[in-house]
């Protein structure tokens, strides 16, 4: 029989938003020295009962630190389907507050650039810059 | 350091300058673990005062909860920080008989911008975090205290999505239910033995709104407690303070004064 599928794929260039956001966990790493770090975890699918909320792919970063090995704090959810955007940033509440973001909408990201643009805003704010202060002053402590 | 028993109190002080009488409920409870939310008096001052009683009190360092103060007559590094959002932080912290035992110290956010929905995301959230800390540490003796503003009945606190906290004790000590073929987990709630006016006050906090639906009284603050941790919790340490020595904390009429919510109070042997 005959194959059906196509000769090739076509294979995007286009990072996908856990690639972009792996990279900048591996930078905090190396700029933290290694006291914090960050993990990006897949979610599980919720239930039926927040069935409206099920997306094809839902990561959540999470801050934690070497030396306080049982904290970790989310900084925020990205949900999307294929293809990659629009994405769905879920952020937590002070940062958001702190970016303006209005109330309980989620951010819609269409495309890559804005995605950049609002992981830069959440890194430079001064909430996660006083969070992660505060692990690296206390894993200095512990050290 | 705490005795064999240990005494927990949580207390949302509306902002008010709050220490003199702070300073007498923690004498008066003789509580080894306070929440605070919505403190914002000078701890340093607080914890110097208790000094002076010759009590020695810490403050434990806030990471990423700002919304909760606590302090515990442990030394901070006796206490592991575990998971935390700007609602609620989990914390293990020693415990004589038990070893070690997790506990949770929460503040939602209040109902004027929230709904139902809200806080059933806010309550799955929790309990996710609380099972992986549980798991990280080996342990369930798991107590969650605080400012949930919702009531015991509604559906963040009882969905088993949610926080499934359980009015009955027989029930909670089931321990889980299957729903849709996956086990969740129970707590027990004995905040829904304090409704009604048999004993007074009948919340522990009051709003008067004009809708047809109107409590009065709501009761917001709580703890819900694992029923691995049933055997050691003393029923009827639970109590809703409403005076401290001289100092009455509600009005004539029975409604919340020098701040909106009552604190709570129990032990855990």
């Amino acid at each position: 029989m005959e194959s059906l599928w196509p000769l090739s794929f076509d294979v995007e260039d286009e990072a996908s938003p856990k690639e972009i956001v792996k990279f900048q966990i591996d930078k905090l790493e190396e700029i933290t020295g290694g006291l914090v770090y960050a993990e990006l975890i897949a979610e599980a699918q919720l239930s039926e009962f927040f069935s409206n909320t099920n997306y094809d792919f839902n990561y959540t970063m999470r801050i934690r630190s070497k030396y306080l090995a049982t904290y970790s704090f989310a900084v925020f959810s990205l949900k999307h389907n294929i293809p990659f955007y629009p994405v769905d940033i879920v952020i937590e509440e002070e940062t958001r507050k702190e970016l303006g973001l209005p109330g309980m909408v989620e951010p819609k990201l269409k495309n890559e650039d804005e995605l950049i643009e609002m992981l830069k805003k959440i890194f430079t704010s001064q909430r996660i810059n006083k969070i992660i202060g505060t692990l690296i002053r206390m894993s200095k402590i512990e050290l | 350091m705490a005795g064999r028993y240990m005494k927990y109190l949580f207390w949302n002080t509306q902002k008010a300058k709050i220490n003199s009488i702070l300073e007498d409920l923690i004498v008066d409870t003789g509580s080894s673990i306070v929440g605070l939310a919505e403190y914002t008096d000078d701890i340093n001052v607080l914890l110097h005062k208790l000094t002076l009683k010759g009590l020695r009190y810490y403050h434990i360092n806030k990471i990423g909860c700002e919304r909760i103060d606590i302090i515990a007559k442990f030394t901070p590094g006796l206490i592991e920080h575990l998971n935390e959002s700007s609602y609620y932080t989990i914390k293990k912290i020693p415990h004589e008989k038990l070893g070690f035992h997790l506990v949770a110290f929460v503040h939602l956010p209040s109902k004027k911008h929230e709904d139902d929905t809200d806080y059933l995301f806010y309550a799955h959230d929790l309990k996710k975090d609380i099972q992986e800390a549980e798991q990280v540490s080996n342990n369930s003796y798991t107590v969650i205290l605080g400012d949930f503003n919702m009531n015991p009945f509604e559906n963040g606190m009882i969905a088993a999505r949610g926080l499934h906290a359980m009015s009955s004790r027989r029930i909670a000590e089931i321990g889980s239910r299957r729903v849709k073929g996956e086990a969740l987990s129970m707590f027990y709630n004995p905040m829904w033995n304090m409704f009604g006016d048999k004993t007074e006050p009948p919340g522990t906090y009051y709003y008067n709104r004009s809708n047809q639906i109107n409590y009065y009284w709501h009761m917001f603050d709580q703890v819900i407690i694992r029923p691995t941790l049933l055997e050691h919790f003393e029923h009827d340490s639970l109590k809703i303070i409403t005076n401290v020595n001289s100092i009455s904390l509600v009005k004539k009429s029975g409604q919340p004064q020098q701040s909106d919510h009552l604190p709570i109070v129990f032990v855990i042997r």
